[in-house]
């Protein structure tokens, strides 16, 4: 594909996320007519106090929350297959979401309040990966493999507190809130957790967006980027930092949500290239839409709601089993 | 783009602030009332449809009025629709506030409740979390607080607040008269309570410790063995084995529905304890809901009072059959014929197994 025509599959994906916002808005099990919305856009007001509350509390951050979280796991997917040169790599693999997990399932064995279990599962997905990064570092071999394997140990430590502790838990409030948890939901996104995670995201999100470039000489290996004078273990470390940023992000406000962050960045590779200069920008678009799309079947299809997770692995597993499994490289 | 949607979107949000030109449909009349966590907020002074929060409002609302529910937090099992209306029984199901996230406020709105009720013990954040509902929504969302002890004033209050006076006031004096009954036969049994074990789970060998969420009926009735390091809060119970239960070798020992109940006479290792041997083992009633409070909820006034006969016959002077049709009358709104009623006890009432 050609320089204009990745700029132009940009714009494409640019066009859809927009109107899909759009239409978003209109979508919902309480009707607010597409006519009313505009009425309301361009300054009008809601038939009723009621379509107004929904319309701001309950709709409009959850629909920018699923851009957000769809945008941040998509970025990181991309750049964490960019730095470990690793096609399977994904937001998951260096603990964020483990990690995340952990917070959560503490603060609601503990009974501590919504905004409470966001932090917790900030906090402690920060340490986890800063935890994985110290043994990583400490690792003797390869560093990306350390890191990677790190990750893993670290993650299945996590996994076991989990366990531990829905063993612990009331079975009527408390575990099945840890399950729904674990499930990855927004289904009860407050306009307060959009402004929790909007910083962190914009902190993580700008810098992959400005430097991707440089993620690109990641990927030609270290001795080639070295001598193009570029500090690579710098580099790598912003990387590394600022999609675990967003992952924790992301992923303290949605829970877990699988897949989203392996399978877009692959699946923007076969509209724009391995290009990053287009792939992180291109794979920040489809992510949100991508997530957005799903969250839209998750809010519309039943009364009672589909976790997101199982929908997004009912898509992404199957795309990952086609993946491994045709013809071709992976990349 | 993105940054684009997202200014978009909070400018909208800066916009959203209390408008005074909306065109506000109010509803006909309002009233002031006071829920249990504190907070005041109008609310429709007729209610006529109503959502409980979650499974335990939506069995004291079942009780005091069936008519006026709207939706329902989780669906009825068929083994429960015998004490639950047809039409409950299509309600739509909108999820629950607490315990899961697969509550839909949309649905809710979309369905339009003149209010929502939660009943149960209160979160530490519940002024906060009936706020955020009430808010969201704009749909009025009002906690009222029961406990064991204080069930009979929470129907009180929603007898009031859903123009069911009378009803709630049946269904307080049967919880007030049942309490009393147990505590009598509590203080009559004095220090000599019988040392009892609850089994539950499909080998039979997970127990209801001693100062768990689950058994406050059990501990305050009976001197319950099963005590561990660190009672599990979970309605399953702390696993444990046949060695342990072997060393409590508890005198009366209670099953819960679906465990080892009918195979115990004949298990070679079961056989071993002395509640197995003197016959002196029974399997909690279930229907619609589990007698011992699984969720633990109105149907511990039934368990109470079953235990109390099966534990100290000698004390317990009311007949059960008498007691349990009065409750799936004023409860269910079912006559339990004594057919009926001898199915739902089969097991559960010593001796002739």
């Amino acid at each position: 594909m050609g320089k204009a025509g990745r700029f132009s599959a940009i714009a494409i994906l640019a066009f859809l996320l927009a109107g899909t916002v759009l239409v978003s808005l209109s979508l919902g099990r309480y009707p607010i007519p597409l006519g009313a919305l505009i009425t309301r856009l361009l300054g009008g007001a809601f038939a009723t106090p009621q379509m107004e509350a929904i319309f701001f509390n309950v709709r409009l951050p959850r629909i920018l929350l699923a851009c957000l979280v769809g945008c941040s796991l998509a970025a990181a997917g991309a750049s964490y297959q960019g730095v470990f040169q690793n096609p399977l790599a994904a937001p998951d693999i260096l603990g964020a979401s483990s990690g995340a997990a952990t917070g959560a399932t503490l603060a609601i064995l503990m009974r501590l309040p919504g905004p409470m279990i966001t932090v917790f599962a900030f906090l402690t997905s920060l340490i986890t990966i800063g935890l994985v990064m110290f043994i990583g570092n400490r690792a003797r071999g390869r560093k990306i493999v350390g890191l990677i394997l790190a990750g893993l140990m670290v993650s299945s430590l996590n996994s076991a507190g989990i366990s531990f502790m829905k063993l612990a838990a009331d079975p009527y409030n408390v575990l099945p809130e840890i399950v729904y948890w674990l499930m990855g939901s927004l289904a009860k996104t407050k306009p307060a957790d959009v402004g929790f995670v909007f910083i962190p995201m914009l902190l993580g999100l700008v810098p992959l967006f400005i430097f991707r470039w440089r993620i690109n000489l990641l990927t030609l290996g270290e001795d080639e980027a070295q001598s193009m004078g570029v500090n690579i273990k710098r580099t790598r470390v912003l990387v590394i930092v600022c999609s675990t940023l967003i992952t924790a992000a992301a992923v303290s406000v949605s829970g877990i949500i699988g897949w989203a962050g392996l399978v877009i960045p692959h699946l923007t590779r076969r509209f724009v290239g391995n290009d990053y200069q287009h792939l992180m920008p291109a794979s920040m678009l489809f992510g949100a839409l991508f997530l957005l799309l799903i969250d839209n079947i998750s809010r519309n299809l039943f009364a009672t709601e589909v976790p997101l997770g199982i929908l997004t692995s009912l898509v992404g597993a199957p795309f990952f089993l086609w993946l491994i499994t045709r013809k071709g490289d992976l990349w | 783009m993105l940054c684009g949607i997202l200014l978009l979107g909070f400018s909208l949000q800066l916009n959203a602030a209390p408008r005074k030109d909306v065109a506000i449909t109010q509803p006909s009349r309002t009233v002031s009332f006071t829920d249990s966590s504190g907070r005041t907020l109008e609310i429709p002074a007729n209610i006529t449809r109503v959502s409980p929060s979650g499974s335990l409002a939506q069995m004291f609302l079942l009780a005091i009025a069936p008519d006026l529910i709207c939706t329902v937090s989780s669906a009825y099992s068929p083994a429960q629709a015998e004490f639950v209306p047809d039409y409950l029984m299509n309600l739509p199901v909108v999820g629950q506030f607490y315990g899961s996230r697969d509550l839909n406020p949309e649905e809710i709105a979309r369905i339009g409740p003149d209010l929502i009720i939660d009943i149960g013990e209160p979160k530490d954040t519940i002024a906060q979390d009936m706020d955020d509902i009430t808010q969201s929504i704009a749909i009025p969302a009002i906690h009222i607080t029961a406990t064991l002890r204080t069930t009979p004033q929470a129907f009180r209050t929603l007898g009031r607040l859903l123009g069911r006076e009378e009803q709630g006031e049946k269904l307080a004096l049967f919880c007030e008269k049942a309490l009393a009954q147990v505590e009598d036969v509590v203080t009559k049994a004095g220090n000599n309570k019988k040392e009892v074990l609850y089994c539950l789970g499909p080998g039979g060998i997970n127990v209801l410790a001693a100062g768990s969420f689950h058994t406050e009926i059990l501990d305050w009735i009976a001197n319950n063995k099963a005590v561990v390091d660190n009672p599990s809060s979970r309605g399953s119970g702390n696993e444990t084995n046949l060695e342990q239960i072997l060393l409590w070798d508890p005198e009366l020992i209670i099953f819960g529905p679906d465990s080892v109940y009918p195979s115990v006479g004949t298990d070679p290792t079961w056989k071993q304890l002395r509640a197995i041997r003197t016959g002196a083992y029974y399997e909690v009633p279930q229907g619609p809901y589990n007698w011992m409070g699984s969720p633990p909820s109105i149907n511990r006034y039934m368990g109470m009072l079953w235990l109390g006969k099966i534990l100290y016959p000698q004390y317990a002077q009311y007949d059960l059959y008498t007691e349990t049709a009065e409750y799936y009358r004023l409860f269910y709104g079912r006559e339990l014929s004594r057919e009926r009623y001898e199915l739902l006890t089969a097991n559960s009432i010593g001796p002739g197994k």
